[in-house]
């Protein structure tokens, strides 16, 4: 069972979306998730969503903007992911 | 002063005479509306069926877009005003690709073998077709190294070429248009998450370089967004063909030793 942990981070946007986390799969970096700040997203209905700012091997994301309503859910996919695409040992 | 888009943009390609111009004209038939978010076609072209229509947007604001299987949109060009779609899709090659309405667009049907027999018939129609061939190509490749831009330079790039096809057919003021389009396609054409583009956009705007809302796009100092994006229009091709004279003549090469 892979080992998920988050690290919280301050990320550089340039604007509000500032509040983010380090996702470590088994201590190897593999998400950046940011909080959709209230300032640019209420409009959109999505403020206050975790979302992945970037991804690395098998959470990357391209272009999609794949959310999540909470940190648990984002944990549960990035062990998700991590599981289904490893590449067998 | 023309009033018909098609014309307006296609006499940027050359002159074409008075019959030319009343045969392109006479080509239209079957105007109709088009509700924003419906593709343009009248059912008959998706699915390798067989078609004899090219369309022609008179107004509004359309796209051509691919799906893909993740759902994801890709917008790959604006049709505007005076733009044909599916000219060149007779084949089964263009199917995959759709042409939509981004905002509400009145839409002409054109019969394809008609405008193929003009093409044989009238030499100024038969260039004007080829450099708006030419025209798509070389925007093409312009987008595609705009991909490699910073999303903000990417955004900004885009809206001056709005606004220079805007004002060719006389729908953007010196400093700004209508813009009828919501932020996710905006986003699906830059090719960047429907997040990101909230924080690009509000890039430009604390830049100073351009306002958006309620549908209209400002640009406060319109030569420093071009110097920005990096923008130079010559790939719009709204200068036309070089003269015959500017190609030079071909050169003997000697054999080497």
């Amino acid at each position: 069972m892979v080992e998920i942990t988050l690290q919280p981070v301050q990320i550089g946007t340039l604007t509000a979306d500032t509040d983010g986390r380090l996702v470590f799969a088994d201590g190897k970096l593999v998400a950046v998730l940011v909080r959709l700040s209230e300032e640019l997203h209420s409009a959109d209905g999505n403020a206050g969503q975790w979302c992945v700012e970037a991804g690395f091997g098998a959470c990357e994301v391209g272009m999609l903007a794949v959310r999540f309503d909470s940190l648990e859910a984002a944990r549960s996919w990035v062990a998700d992911q991590i599981s289904t695409k490893a590449p067998a040992m | 002063m023309v009033e018909d888009p098609f014309l307006q943009k296609l006499l940027r390609a050359g002159p074409l005479s008075d019959e030319e111009q009343a045969a392109l004209q006479s080509l239209t038939f079957n105007r109709r509306p088009v509700s924003a978010r419906c593709d343009i076609t009248n059912g008959a072209l998706i699915n390798g069926g067989v078609t004899d229509r090219v369309y022609l947007v008179m107004s509004g604001f359309a796209c051509r877009y691919k799906t893909l299987p993740n759902g994801n949109r890709r917008i790959v060009s604006f049709a505007l005003p005076g733009d044909l779609c599916y000219m060149h899709d007779a084949g089964p090659f263009g199917r995959d690709l759709r042409v939509g309405a981004l905002a509400a667009c009145s839409v002409a049907d054109l019969s394809r073998s008609r405008l193929t027999e003009l093409i044989g018939l009238h030499p100024g129609i038969s260039r004007a077709i080829w450099w708006v061939t030419l025209r798509e190509l070389s925007r093409a490749r312009e987008w595609i190294v705009n991909d490699t831009r910073p999303a903000d330079r990417r955004l900004a790039h885009l809206l001056c070429e709005l606004l220079i096809c805007l004002q060719v057919i006389g729908q953007a003021d010196d400093d700004g248009f209508e813009f009828p389009v919501t932020q996710a396609d905006v986003a699906d054409t830059l090719g960047i998450s429907h997040v990101h583009i909230n924080r690009v956009l509000q890039s430009l705007r604390t830049g100073g370089l351009i306002t958006w809302s309620h549908h209209q796009v400002t640009i406060p100092d319109v030569e420093e967004l071009k110097a920005f994006a990096e923008f130079d229009p010559a790939y719009l091709c709204f200068d036309g063909f070089e003269p015959l004279g500017a190609i030079a003549a071909p050169v003997a090469v000697r054999a080497g030793p």
